[in-house]
Order: structure tokens, then sequence, then C-alpha cells
């Protein structure tokens, strides 16, 4: 087994003096799957696209190769403006060192994902004109995230310690998506099945609240509920996020009722929202 | 030890072996292979999953007329289960794949999926192929009518089936594995109070190691049996050359005083736990009832002729 890391060269992209990266990066080519047996020279020839052009991968990244006990590939620097990262990732681990762009781990299929810091919009998304989203694997987002974040999402587990944006889990077939912090508005839109898991859901009560009636039936009426399954996961991450589950009184929802979604909103009620605070 | 020994016959046999003036006969268990399964049934408290347990072990003394050989493994405290509450493992024994499915299938359904804050999960974690693996949930989600949810957690599948307690947890399937059925060993007594007394001691040395189980009531069987039977829609009948009534009419292998004899069975997932777990009962009959009515410690054989699995007494015992 190869662990592969890719540190972001700033010198190369003029980009030392601000700090951060300013050109747009498709990464999306960076795939354990294609760097499997290949030599360094030829990974290094790796064609990755940095503002429409198609470059060598070298340019942009200094690549050291190592033995290691699982397939690793790790991608370390200012990755802001680095799209893609962990498209398709299909087995053993993808880490991701800094924030990241959009994209990330779009229609993963396998393996496990760790974003150390923040990932920008449609995480776990289609990737491509596919149809459906990540299918399987596990993504850690050790921040927050943009928008659209598991957007048509058909199975595995997405781990969000931080907020959210937008249309979180939009058009959700399956899979679990677990959030520690506040999510945007359009949550679950479109939501067919699957899981999401709220550590935090006064941002969903206060848009549900905001929302005429004919938006809220998007879900159903909350009913009590006893997440037992929650006890199988014994991710520490997973953990974290959903204590606030384990000390107040659950709740569940479902929806997208509008499209006759049957997934499941599943969120710990506070005081100040069993208040309306 | 003699695993897949075929002669029956053993040098160490010749001689004679006593344990607190007991008698242990030059003889041997004879066992054979089978399939075997362990679940794992976790519940609110310890009260709810023993029901369970107990329903699900329920008519499953022998394969002859059950199909299926279950009982209780052990208990397990919340910290040794997948969903960190009180359990019971069980193990299941089948002649074939085929029919152990069938029953656990059946009596996971009935027995567990009815019982009240159950969940059901493998025992087993070895990584098997698909076609060696019983179905748990895969078959029991239907009751679910399309509202079964389905989550796959470090790599397992399990399902979320709504019933009308909230949810019934279940495992998609569970490997399937070898195991030896049959091993055993007879306990010969002045009377029945003798007997009972010696294999209870017996049972109780047994039930907390780990990889066996002692199907029968209270772990023990009075109705030994031997293969076949002058009506031939029986293929097991009476074992009676240890019936103490039978004396002087069949070919008896009691003794004069010999008025009682139980019989502990056990089946296992290897040969090593079965002869420990022989050593452990026959040691614990014979220290607290050898010389209290206990005479003798013998086992049940067919000549070498029906098993493989050869577990000579007087081996295990030095």
């Amino acid at each position: 087994m190869t662990r592969w890391h890719l540190q972001y060269r700033a010198d190369a992209s003029g980009d030392a003096a601000e700090g951060t990266a300013l050109h747009s990066i498709d990464a999306s080519n960076i795939r354990r799957s294609w760097l499997a047996g290949k030599p360094a020279a030829e990974i290094n020839e790796l064609a990755i696209c940095v503002d429409g052009r198609r470059v060598r991968l070298a340019d942009w990244f200094e690549l050291t190769i190592a033995e290691s006990e699982t397939d690793q590939v790790v991608v370390q620097g200012p990755l802001q403006n680095v799209h893609g990262l962990a498209a398709m990732h299909d087995r053993d681990e993808f880490q991701i060192i800094g924030s990241v762009g959009d994209f990330a781990a779009c229609g993963m299929t396998g393996g496990t994902v760790c974003v150390q810091g923040d990932a920008g919009d449609f995480v776990a998304a289609p990737h491509g004109a596919r149809r459906s989203g990540m299918s399987g694997g596990v993504i850690k987002i050790h921040g927050s995230v943009g928008n659209y974040a598991g957007h048509r999402m058909r199975r595995g587990t997405l781990l969000i310690s931080g907020s959210t944006g937008t249309m979180l889990a939009a058009s959700m077939v399956a899979g679990t998506i677990c959030v520690g912090g506040e999510t945007g508005e359009g949550l679950a839109v479109g939501m067919k099945r699957g899981s999401l898991i709220l550590g935090n859901a006064s941002a969903m009560v206060r848009h549900a609240d905001q929302l005429d009636d004919e938006a809220t039936g998007r879900f159903s009426s909350p009913t009590r509920f006893d997440p037992a399954f929650l006890s199988l996961y014994s991710d520490r991450l997973f953990a974290e996020i959903t204590q606030t589950l384990e000390r107040l009184p659950v709740f569940r929802t479902r929806g997208d009722r509008t499209v006759g979604g049957l997934g499941e909103v599943i969120f710990a009620s506070t005081a100040e929202m069993a208040l309306g605070e | 030890m003699s695993d897949h020994d075929n002669t029956g016959q053993n040098a160490d046999e010749t001689r004679s072996l006593e344990i607190n003036g007991v008698r242990i006969e030059a003889t041997f268990a004879e066992a054979f292979d089978m399939k075997a399964t362990r679940v794992i049934i976790t519940a609110l408290d310890e009260i709810w999953a023993e029901h369970a347990a107990m329903a699900m072990s329920g008519f499953g003394t022998s394969v002859i007329d059950c199909k299926l050989e279950i009982d209780i493994e052990r208990r397990l405290s919340p910290k040794q289960t997948p969903d960190g509450r009180p359990g019971i493992a069980l193990l299941a024994f089948g002649m074939s794949g085929g029919e152990l499915e069938k029953q656990i299938t059946r009596r996971a359904g009935q027995c567990v999926l009815t019982c009240p804050t159950t969940a059901l999960f493998a025992g087993i974690t070895d990584d098997v192929p698909r076609d060696k693996r019983i179905a748990l949930g895969k078959t029991l989600r239907f009751f679910g009518d399309g509202n079964q949810i389905s989550k796959v957690i470090d790599g397992k599948r399990f399902w979320r089936i709504p019933v009308m307690d909230g949810e019934f947890i279940c495992q998609h399937d569970a490997p399937r594995t070898s195991g030896i059925g049959g091993g055993n060993f007879l306990l010969v007594a002045r009377d029945i109070h003798a007997a009972s007394r010696a294999a209870r001691a017996a049972i109780g040395a047994i039930e907390s190691m780990p990889d066996v189980i002692t199907p029968f009531p209270g772990g023990v069987a009075r109705s030994g049996s031997k293969i076949g039977s002058k009506y031939k829609s029986l293929i097991a009948s009476t074992n009676d050359a240890f019936c103490p009534t039978l004396r002087g009419i069949t070919d008896s292998q009691l003794g004069e005083g010999d008025n009682a004899v139980l019989e502990v069975v056990l089946d296992g997932l290897n040969f090593d736990a079965i002869a420990d777990a022989m050593r452990a009962g026959i040691q614990a009959a014979c220290t607290s009832c050898g010389e209290h009515g206990l005479v003798a410690v013998t086992a049940g054989n067919y000549g070498g002729k029906l098993g493989r699995h050869h577990f000579h007494l007087h081996e295990i015992l030095s």
C-alpha cells in the first residue's frame, strides 16, 4: 500500500504574498484509483486544470511517496480554490489538510475522506453530469461547509462538525448526514429518503417558523423519537456532533412531503426551541 | 487430543483413571461436523433480553427433530454489545447451512422481532462470502412494509424496522462458520439425586465457557439415544445400554448399583472449546459428587463411524 503526499506549491502559483490561492484549480483527476501502481514520474505528469488550462500536477503540487498500511492520499496546503478533491474516491483514505474548495468528495463511492478544515459548496454532490451524489464511504469535515452539501446523495455518511450553507441534503436519496452546527435555509428540499441528524436544530426551527404554510408543509409534524441506532456509530466525530441528542429530548420529522419524500430529520429540542424563542 | 482420529482407539485408554474416586471409562465421545453461527440479542434491560433469548432457544435441543441446536452462550455487559445495552449471545448449530439459515431466520422473526425493546446483531465478525452468511434483517426488513430504513455503519448494514415500541434494529446478516456437534459425557450414579447434583455441577462449570453450548434442558439429557430403532420411521431410539431399568434384558453397560445416568451434550465452534468444556464439566462433577454417589463417567460413540471428531476422556483429563 502507498501513501501519496501532495503539498500545494504556493511559490508556483505566486500566492505566497497573498497567503491564499487565487487560481481556480480543478483537482478532480487526483484519484487513488489512478495513482495506484503509478511511478512518481508518471504521477507528476498528471494533467490538472488551473484557470481552465491543462497543467502538470508537479507544477502545483510537490509529490512524496511512501509505504503505508493502507492506501492514503494526503493533500496539504491552502486549498480553498482547489476544487473536486477526492472526487470519485473509492477506498481507503483521502486526507485533506486545510480548507478545501467546491465539490470535495463529489461522487465518492467508498473509503474515507477527511477534511481538516472547511469545505466549499457541493460536498458529496454528483460528479460532473452524473445523477447521483456520494454513493458510499464516510466523509468527515472538521469545519463548516458551503451550500448544497449532500446534494442528491445516495448512500454513505457525511459528518460535518461545523455549520452548513443553504440547501443541505437537497434532493437527497439515501445515506446519513450529521451536522453539529447551524444549518442554512432550504434544508432537505426535495429530500426523498435518508437521514439528516442535527446536533443544533435551532436555525432549522427558526427558518421553518418564518416560512408560510405551504413551505412548512414540507415536513411532517415532529414526533418524539428514540434514536437507538445512533449507538451503533463508534466514530468520535459522530459522537461529538450528536452529544446533544444524548441529553435532550429527540424529535423526528419526515420530509420532503411535497415530493412524497420519507427522509428523516432527527434533532434535539432545546428549551429555547420549545418556547419558540 | 485426537481430532479426526478414525480408529476410535487410543493407547492411553489401556490404563485406568479415577478422579475423586469416580471411574473414568476408557472411551471417547464421537462428534460430527455442523454449521454454526452466533447471534447477539440486546434489549433495554436484561429481562427483555432474557425473554427473547429464551424464546429463540426454545425447542432447540437436538437436530434430530428440532432441526437446530441453540442455546445461550453467555450474558454480555453493555460494554460487550454493539449498541451498548445489556445482551445475550446465542450459539446455533445446524446440520447444513440451508437448514441453519431457515431456522435462525424463523426464530429471529418470531422470537426476537416480537420481543419488546430488542435488537439483533451478528456475533461472529469473520469476513465470509455472501453465500456463507445467514439472513437476519435481510429477510426481516420486509416486515417494515416499505418503511424500513437501511444504515451502513462501519461497513456493516443494519435495518431499522418500525415496530410499535419504536424501531427494531437488526443486522443485515450473520456469518456462518463451521462447528462441531455431539460432544458428550455420561454421568453414571447410584441414584438420580447424585446424578442430578453431578450434572448441575458440570453445567455450572461449563456455562461460563466461550464458544460452547449445552443445548438440552438445563444442559442435560436423560434420554440419551442410539442410532436406529426397531420402528422404521424412527432414526434414533433410547440408549438401552445405559437405561437402568433394562438391565438384564439388553446388553447393558451399567453395573449393579448404577441406577441413574445423565448425559451432557456439547456443541462448540471448535475442537478445543468442546474438549475444554468436557474437562471442566467432568472435573466439577467428580469433585462435587465423587464421594456422594457419582460412580463413573463415560461417553457416547458409534465406534468411530458417525463423526470424525473423537474426544477421548483419558486424553482430555490427563
